[in-house]
């Protein structure tokens, strides 16, 4: 059944396997014959032929990478290379040898190492030892972080071995390299001056293991070979050995999983080149378990065998567990470190959980690889490579992101109190957060300052959202109940936030259910101050979240990729269902969604004449429902009943109600639907731009459902009524009444709502208002332009299609244009609906009025509207609880099953299904520390005056006593004005006059203006003992002080050699583009040197400056050497190597080498140093408490990180950097 | 315990072992937060000179800082009928798409209007029982909390205000001042499109909560962990000992 599929799985060369490849298979029982050079040729097809492809590899795109699947399958059965063979042969050899392992290397992989190497990872495989990566999961965590700078730290000390020459322009740039790194961490770095202290050996921390990255060759059983830098293993040697049953041959890694990533996860490639039966077994085992049997038979280790696909834990007998795998398969095995869980993936499909409780206690964990036969042959991948299984999308977390569509507060607030009503929710346990769930997770502070620039949109993709076909769905078992207290509030409070129930138990508890609301929360509803609750355990549900991005373009771009992943089949994703889904919240609040829908099972769909059904509600057929309008929605219900499910769009987006609501009713009447009077939101709401809040809700009803005729019916049946709610919900002001949808007794159930068409149609202008409204034209005719095609389109055109439509539906944002909705569908075929929708009104039709130019600054208003039947379907935000997913999937997976439809498709939903446990894990740690209560920190200070505490205290410990000032008096204002008695005595805070403060003032303006001789003067007059005491201090001034001359001596030269170039353009150039250059110039050199004494003399006087600095700087480098020349210090010899380096440079300032020395931002680091050094000297503490504070909650968390702990999820630097990327 | 008299709780700058706390970017960090929390929470002239002494580039103009603080100010010393007129001002669209916002103001005007009347023996009521019936009635039918609120501000005017229940107490509390003044400011930011929260709020409560679990997961720490605010409490302070290198 796997074959059925086109774009297949890496077991689709089953297919395709010529009849004539056994031919080519090995039956070599030694080795021998390769190496006595008496082969047949078999085994050197593939360097042949993975030679040839290698450059087809390099041209295509990264994602695409697994394709080594295919190629393997080429070298595999291809015939054509038989007679490249000898060419190769000589080469493997050659190459073997200088792996110091002559015959005995397979040929095979040397040439895979070339291949490997030259495939765009370049540099990884470079040098065997040295290497470092990052595994793309794992970027962004502390634990990499901390990796990364200890690598930095190695690689700039290696550099900096006793023989580096100094000023020599390798280590330079080496230095600088790192340092340019290090700049784009720390938003203002500081040039030298961290060079200098920090370049101390690299401090080895006994916690921080590297990650594995090849096989250990010292850690292994005989027989196996280690190939390819350490990253492919092979099983050679006589059979003997391993005759018996038991015996096997394992090895491990070279380090072991580090816990405090989180987790960890690697894949192995098996590339054995024989089709049967393979005997590996991959998992992790300390380095206690012995080496000459499988991991997993012996305490302490675990794995996953491919002969029988038993996962084997610490004993001789396994448990089924997953399919066994074979040669070409790709098996990944993740350890997550926080939960005591393993599991295994095979070809990208998420096997399940494996094993759980496991420890550490007993020793670390290494990736171990064992096998049995002899030609048994992997290949590891640990992170060098992208992988397989959609690790990243697992790990991405969502958490920096607030949900847009997160319940606004009355929502839960709702939720909260009804189940006190309905006594679901244990007395004491108060309910759910609150506002605190919101105000919980600021955004990003990337999102924030993309927020805050952008003009139109901010794109979010949701990916890969597992999402049951439609017509997969189940009967609702909350029809039995429609009262039963099964409710969310019974869903909310999780128990466990990790929730391992099983899905049986879940879906026991809570069958069925689902959590239909998808608030989407306008700006506004976001301020409300949290109250304290315990933080809920209500969110959303959504996969796996891509971005936010911070372009439209890129979010764009991600969604294609996705598509091309799926349509290229690379990444097997074309076997699973998928959901390219984003959202968009343009400035003015209005709130749009697109998805795309992706799913395999159609040919499925296609044979069993299933139909899928859709409801989506929306604010505004919402209304239109709850005014008897419905009928619109009924139709569009039953229209969309189709055999396909194409790619397809939702765009719904939030038009002013006055505007839009009146068109829409006016368009409702115009559309001859019954009852035509006005909807109460137009009517209530206020004029001013305010309006409900976008929502969503879909309905969904599989085959089982009685297709009702009307919205009425529809909404009357039992099981519909919470639609009613949501209708009922939807027409009350936005803010005021919205509980009741949670309240809904039974959740609704549903997950997407699709629709589409292909048929077009035009109406005339719109004749009831707004006669010069429009769609931007342009726009819409480029969406016309494409959607029609959708239908006729096969999976492969999808991707297409879809970044067409992408770009469509962008423009149409960003051209402000109002497309509240449209729907598309297609020509349905073999619809199983009597009435084969081919006389479709559009939802677009009565939606899909533009709600005029006020609203569409950018399009021209003259156009002729012309009201086309855009795209695109209805959008459902999924907001599903995770019991209630597992219980649908389960339920699914279940009829799936019956479906034949293969293991695969389950197991990827419910990767889904984990992946999203991870990210609530994560998001719930966020939510945890939001509503920690900071009143233990330093009692009796509430958190507002702790805050203005610490930052007056930082202020005025840094000596920034303006602001200081400053702030004390705001603060003491703020203070008098919320005491109740105006003539109560306010304390305010007292900053006093000190002198200190004063002069350490003065000094640091000194050093920020660069001119260190008068500060080194304050200094020894205010604080004669400072420098003695600190030399390091001093010798940093030192070294500033010259390099401030060598940064004067530049600008000088540079102004100087800008003059005399301009001298001769005046000669001979415009005498206009002489007056702009020079004004340029004036600007440039201002704007660069704020703090520099500008020298504007002619150039005689230029040149003789110039010389006399040079010589100052010289005489003074000289003075200085000759201080510090006997100092046994390394950095000091570093630094100082360093700053004499700039000398040899023309142009220092903008030679890329050096010109980071010579930034001022390198002042600012000198003046703290300096400034610290005197608050020691004066019994001060050296840095701030808010400084402390930071310094405290780092070690914490570095602490709450060993063994997976819930600080493994917690990057401080989410929540100190205000706003990276903004400055 | 050990560990923590190690020099990253002695609080040093000059510690060279630790290369993972790159102290350089610490400080930038710091001024950063500091300026972000003085420019989020509205300190306009703390802003103003922080920006000029720390070398920062503005992150809003100044006059938008200064006039949320004035509506912050207002809302502090209880003159709320100034703040919402400069609000709709300032922001017009904050309160017609906030309602709840706008109630919780709203009923802050009760309750300083019943401040004044009890704070006079024998005040009069009128005025807050005028304000009740025109502005607050209206509103409240649509929606249960404003209903409930509604009903417990009334109360005060029932009880005599020296012996409250605690919740009616509390909302004579000037934190009701402050919660209702920060939501403003959080709404105005958010209807300019700013980030609402400071961020030093963020890793005040990290910190917190980092301590709390570490503490939960009996990981070993002293058992108290000063901040140094309070610079006469320095002497004791756990590592505090100065490094001299």
């Amino acid at each position: 059944m796997t074959n059925s599929y086109p774009s297949g799985s890496p077991g689709v060369p089953d297919s395709s396997m010529p009849t004539g490849a056994p031919g080519f298979v090995p039956r070599r029982s030694s080795y021998a014959s390769v190496v006595s050079g008496t082969a047949s040729g078999a085994p050197y097809q593939q360097p042949a032929r993975s030679g040839a492809f290698s450059h087809l590899l390099n041209q295509s795109d990264f994602s695409y990478d697994p394709s080594y699947q295919s190629l393997s399958g080429h070298q595999r059965f291809d015939p054509r290379t038989y007679d490249m063979d000898f060419n190769t042969n000589g080469n493997s050899h050659g190459r073997s040898g200088s792996w110091g392992r002559g015959g005995q290397l397979h040929p095979f992989s040397s040439a895979f190492a070339a291949l490997v190497n030259g495939n765009g990872y370049g540099g990884f495989g470079g040098s065997g030892t040295d290497q470092f990566f990052i595994p793309s999961y794992l970027k962004g965590s502390r634990y990499v972080q901390r990796l990364e700078e200890a690598h930095k730290a190695k690689v700039a000390a290696q550099k900096d071995g006793p023989s580096a020459p100094s000023s020599q322009p390798g280590s330079l740039s080496t230095s600088a390299s790192s340092m340019n790194l290090h700049a784009k961490m720390s938003s203002s770095y500081r040039g030298i001056a961290h060079d200098v202290i920090e370049k101390a050996p690299p401090a080895e921390d006994e916690t921080l293991t590297p990650l594995p990255s090849k096989w250990n060759i010292l850690d292994k059983y005989g027989g196996l070979e280690v190939l390819n830098d350490g990253l492919e293993v092979k099983l050679s040697g006589p059979k003997s050995e391993r005759d018996r049953d038991h015996e096997a041959c394992s090895l491990r890694a070279d380090h072991p999983m580090p816990s405090q990533c989180g987790i960890y996860y690697f894949e192995v490639d098996i590339v054995s080149r024989k089709r049967e039966e393979s005997s590996i077994g991959i998992g992790f085992s300390t380095k206690n378990v012995p080496l000459s049997r499988l991991p997993g038979w012996e305490p302490e280790s675990y794995a996953y065998h491919g002969d029988d696909g038993h996962s084997f834990c610490c004993q001789s007998s396994g448990k089924h567990y997953g399919p066994p795998f074979n040669a070409g398969d790709v098996i990944g095995c993740g350890v997550n470190f926080r939960t005591g869980c393993a599991f295994f993936t095979k070809n990208g499909d998420h096997l399940g959980t494996a094993f759980r409780d496991i420890k550490e206690n007993k020793g670390k964990l290494f990736p171990s690889v064992g096998m049995k036969k002899t030609g048994e042959h992997i290949r590891v991948n640990f992170g060098q490579r992208p992988f397989v299984f959609d690790i990243d999308g697992m790990m991405s977390a969502s958490n920096t992101f607030p949900y847009p569509h997160s319940p606004s507060s009355s929502d839960i607030q709702g939720n909260g109190s009804e189940s006190q009503e309905h006594g679901a929710e244990p007395a004491g346990h108060p309910g759910p957060s609150l506002e605190e769930q919101n105000i919980a997770s600021p955004p990003s502070p990337a999102t924030e300052s993309y927020i805050r620039n952008l003009p139109q949109v901010y794109p979010q993709l949701y990916v890969n959202m597992p999402i049951a076909p439609p017509n997969q769905l189940v009967p609702t078992p909350a029809d039995q109940d429609p009262d039963s207290p099964t409710t969310l509030a019974n869903d909310s409070p999780e128990q466990s936030p990790i929730d391992p129930a099983p899905p049986g138990q879940a879906a026991d508890a809570f069958p069925m259910a689902l959590e239909n609301d998808s608030p989407e929360r306008s700006i506004n509803d976001l301020s409300s101050p949290g109250q304290s609750a315990n933080a809920s355990r209500l969110s959303p549900a959504r996969e796996e979240t891509i971005g936010p991005f911070d372009t439209f373009e890129r979010a764009l771009e991600a969604g294609r990729r996705r598509q091309r992943e799926a349509s290229s089949g690379a990444l097997d994703t074309a076997m699973r269902p998928y959901i390219t889904f984003s959202t968009f919240r343009t400035r003015r609040g209005h709130h749009a969604a697109l998805f795309t829908w992706y799913h395999p099972l159609e040919e499925f769909v296609n044979r069993r004449n299933s139909v899928a059904s859709s409801v989506t509600v929306t604010p505004e057929n919402a209304h239109s429902q709850a005014n008897g309008n419905g009928a619109s929605m009924s139709q569009a219900s039953t229209q969309l009943t189709r055999r396909n499910f194409p790619t397809f769009t939702g765009l719904p987006s939030q038009p002013s109600p006055q505007g839009a609501m009146s068109d829409l009713t006016s368009g409702l009447r115009r559309s001859d639907f019954r009852d035509p009077s006005p909807h109460p939101l137009g009517s209530t709401s206020s004029n001013n731009g305010a309006f409900p809040s976008w929502r969503s809700a879909a309905v969904e009803s599989g085959r089982q459902n009685r297709h009702t005729n009307t919205i009425q019916e529809y909404l009357l049946e039992p099981r519909n009524q919470h639609i009613r709610r949501i209708t009922h919900r939807q027409v009350t002001p936005a803010g005021t009444h919205n509980r009741t949808i949670i309240r809904s007794p039974r959740p609704p159930r549903t997950i997407s709502v699709l629709g589409t068409s292909t048929t077009t149609r035009r109406l005339p202008p719109a004749s009831t208002s707004a006669p010069t409204i429009g769609a931007p034209d342009t726009s819409a005719l480029e969406v016309e332009r494409v959607i029609p095609e959708w239908g006729s389109r096969s999976g492969a055109d999808r991707a297409t299609i879809t970044g067409a439509t992408l770009d469509a539906i962008g423009r149409l944002l960003s051209s402000g244009a109002e497309v509240t909705q449209a729907v598309q569908q297609i020509p349905s075929g073999g619809s199983f609906t009597e009435q084969a929708p081919t006389e479709t009104r559009m939802l677009s039709d009565l939606l899909d009025v533009p709600s005029g130019a006020d609203h569409s600054p950018n399009q021209n208003g003259d156009a002729q509207p012309t009201p086309t039947n855009h795209i695109i379907g209805l959008v459902r935000i999924p907001y599903v609880s995770e019991s209630a997913q597992v219980a649908i999937l389960q339920a699914q997976i279940g009829r799936l099953r019956q479906d034949w439809i293969s293991r695969e498709t389950c197991s990827y939903m419910w990767t889904g299904i984990r992946a999203n446990r991870l990210q609530r894990e994560k998001r719930q740690i966020r939510q945890e520390i939001e509503a920690t209560s900071t009143a233990k920190l330093s009692p009796p200070l509430d958190e507002t005056e702790l805050i203005q505490a610490l930052i007056l205290q930082a202020l005025a410990h840094d000596g920034y006593v303006e602001t200081a000032r400053a702030f004390a008096e705001e603060v003491h204002a703020e203070k008098q004005a919320l005491s109740l008695d105006p003539n109560e005595f306010v304390k305010g805070f007292d900053v006093k006059e000190d002198e200190d403060a004063g002069h350490r003032q003065r000094i640091r303006t000194a050093v920020l203006e660069g001119d260190i001789d008068k500060a080194l003067k304050y200094t020894n007059v205010y604080y004669p003992n400072v420098l003695k005491d600190n030399e390091h201090v001093y010798f940093r001034l030192r070294c500033r002080k010259f390099i401030e001359m060598v940064r004067q001596a530049a600008e000088l030269q540079n102004f100087s050699s800008k003059s005399s170039m301009k001298k001769s353009n005046g000669h001979n150039g415009d005498w206009y583009d002489d007056i702009i250059n020079h004004d340029m110039e004036l600007d440039d050199h201002q704007n660069s040197n704020n703090y520099d004494r500008m020298d504007t003399e002619e150039l005689p006087e230029n040149q003789n400056e110039y010389s006399q600095l040079l010589q100052d700087t010289l005489e003074y480098g000289r003075i200085l050497q000759a201080e510090f020349q006997n100092d046994p210090r390394r950095e000091v010899k570093k630094g100082l190597d360093d700053i004499f380096a700039l000398m040899a440079y023309q142009d220092p300032l903008n030679a890329k080498e050096v010109s980071h020395f010579l930034d001022t931002n390198g002042r600012m680091a000198v003046a703290e140093e300096l400034n610290s050094a005197i608050l020691l000297s004066l019994g001060k503490s050296s840095s701030a408490a808010l400084e402390k504070l930071y310094q405290q909650t780092y070690v914490l968390l570095e602490d709450l990180r060993e063994g997976g702990g819930p600080g493994s999820l917690v990057n401080i630097d989410d929540f100190v950097r205000p706003k990276p990327g903004s400055q | 315990m050990e560990r923590f008299h190690s020099p990253f709780y002695a609080s040093t700058k000059h510690q060279t072992t630790n290369a993972k706390l790159t102290l350089v970017s610490i400080d930038s960090d710091i001024n950063a937060l500091i300026f972000d929390y003085l420019t989020t929470e509205g300190y306009p002239s703390a802003a103003a000179k922080f920006s000029k002494e720390a070398n920062l580039r503005p992150q809003q103009e100044e006059e938008s800082l200064i006039a949320r603080r004035q509506i912050i100010q207002s809302i502090h010393s209880g003159k709320i009928q100034e703040a919402i007129e400069s609000l709709n001002e300032l922001e017009p669209q904050v309160l017609d798409s906030n309602p709840s916002l706008h109630f919780a103001l709203l009923r802050l005007q009760l309750v300083e209007l019943i401040r004044t009347c009890n704070a006079t023996p024998g005040g009069d009521i009128t005025p807050a029982l005028n304000f009740a019936t025109t502005q607050l009635a209206p509103r409240a039918p649509t929606n249960k909390e404003f209903m409930e609120d509604l009903e417990r501000t009334m109360a005060l005017l029932v009880f005599p205000s020296d012996s409250l229940e605690p919740p009616l107490a509390a909302l004579l509390q000037p934190t009701l001042r402050r919660q209702v003044a920060d939501r403003v400011n959080k709404a105005i930011l958010s209807s300019q499109n700013i980030r609402r929260d400071a961020a030093i709020r963020g890793l005040v409560r990290l910190r917190a909560w980092a301590e709390d679990t570490a503490r939960q997961s009996k990981k070993d720490l002293p058992s108290h962990l000063d901040l140094g605010l309070d610079e006469s409490n320095e002497g004791h302070e756990n590592g505090h000992e100065p490094m001299i290198t």
